[in-house]
């Protein structure tokens, strides 16, 4: 009995090594390869990028799988910094003086003809009629592109505010080309609807804060799309209410003096 | 001989007389009848003074030779505006009246269209010329403007 236990043991155990052996043996043939690296076989040449073709191995040594490197990372070109756009709404600034204006001119309505009369700068050119719209500017148009200006300050749209704002929108949009047309180096200043008084506002269906606003909406859009700047009227004359001070006006649109030095003394540290 | 002396001396103050702006013509500075004026209510509008050099482009005046002069704009509400001219000598003066009408005409024709109820105080404006002096008075009340230049240039 105890000799077959050991007989079954013994052939049990022989059966057990002999697999061992085989799997170790497996095992070993797979140990061969060599691991991936920058490092190769100082017996082998890698092929390159370009296609220079590699040697063929020498006999005496165990053919290798090509290393694969990794192609090399193009550099990442530092991109170039895109130019700032200007603001269309300028912060203020340091004050400038008369003599900065005398390559501006100033086209516009009556208020821009009040400006004219009455805020002392006479270093500029003045382009100003009483109840001058869009449509019946052409005239005073054509005559200031007869000379070149670095500089076109615009104040347009009291008279036009009963329009559609995006037809008057349009029809500034063209303004705008027709300037550039032959003023090619000259900065456009687009200045917004000025205020209007509180009592003017409450009680008139059209020269009101809203339309005032919604037109000055328009004009600022307008200034970013034709790269132009906005001067902010409603925010250089208008009193801690949001609106024309009624001290200074007799209509609740128009103003006296004094109320254009303000408008200047705006102009003089908004500027590009 | 001496009725000849008497004739030409008498004939010398003659031309003295009607010569230039002689003591019979008005002698009085725009800015006191302009103040006059704004003072006493004559004006609906806010009305402030202008510069010599922008008066002078507004009345289109060129190189006519004035000596002295007020002028008052409206805001642009009214065509409401007072314009009182001293000139070197009459005939300068006339020629300051001729620029005044032409201003006024040129204001008909912008406040037609623009502030029709304006046209009126136009029309009746105030224009007046005695010796070297021109006034061109758009007010609210015409004769008040008139009765105040009075004063000065009756």
């Amino acid at each position: 009995m105890k000799s077959g236990i050991l007989k079954y043991a013994l052939t049990f155990l022989s059966v057990f090594v002999v697999l061992i052996a085989f799997v170790f043996v497996g095992s070993c043939s797979t140990a061969d390869k060599p691991p991936v690296s920058s490092e190769t076989d100082p017996g082998t040449e890698l092929s390159t990028p370009n296609g220079t073709e590699t040697p063929a191995p020498s006999q005496d040594v165990p053919p290798t799988d090509a290393v694969e490197t990794p192609d090399p990372v193009p550099p990442t070109p530092t991109p170039t910094p895109e130019p700032t756009a200007p603001p269309t709404v300028l912060p203020a600034s340091d004050p400038v003086d008369d003599e900065w204006f005398s390559d501006a001119a100033f086209l516009g309505n009556s208020l821009v003809d009040g400006f004219r009369l009455f805020s002392g700068l006479t270093t500029c050119d003045y382009y100003a009629v009483t109840s001058m719209t869009i449509v019946s500017s052409t005239d005073m148009v054509n005559l200031m592109n007869q000379k070149q200006y670095g500089k076109i300050y615009i104040l347009l749209g009291i008279n036009e505010i009963g329009y559609e704002p995006e037809v008057f929108k349009g029809q500034y949009a063209d303004l705008i080309e027709r300037i550039r047309e032959h003023q090619k180096d000259a900065d456009i200043y687009i200045m917004g609807l000025s205020p209007v008084s509180e009592y003017r506002s409450t009680t008139d269906g059209l020269f009101n804060m809203t339309r005032v606003r919604l037109y000055n909406e328009q004009l600022l859009e307008l200034a970013g799309e034709k790269g132009c700047y906005y001067i902010d009227l409603v925010e250089a004359l208008s009193d801690e209410t949001g609106y024309l001070p009624s001290a200074v006006t007799s209509d609740g649109i128009h103003f006296e003096a004094v109320h254009y030095q303000v408008w200047l003394d705006w102009l003089r540290t908004h500027h590009a | 001989m001496k009725k000849n002396l008497i004739m030409f001396l008498a004939l010398t103050l003659l031309v003295s007389v009607f010569a230039a702006c002689g003591s019979n013509e008005p002698q009085f500075e725009p800015d006191d009848a302009a103040l006059a004026l704004l003072e006493e209510g004559a004006f609906a509008d806010l009305l402030s003074p202008v510069d010599a050099t922008i008066a002078q482009s507004l009345y289109n005046l060129g190189e006519l030779e004035i000596t002295a002069c007020s002028v008052y704009c409206s805001t642009g509400a009214t065509a409401e505006e007072i314009a009182i001219f001293r000139c070197a000598d009459a005939e300068t003066a006339k020629e300051v009246e001729l620029a005044a009408k032409a201003r006024l005409e040129s204001q008909s024709a912008t406040y037609a269209s623009y502030a029709p109820e304006a046209i009126p105080e136009i029309e009746n404006a105030v224009l007046r010329v005695r010796g070297c002096y021109v006034a061109c008075v758009v007010s609210g009340d015409a004769a008040l403007a008139s009765s105040i230049l009075d004063r000065y240039m009756k």
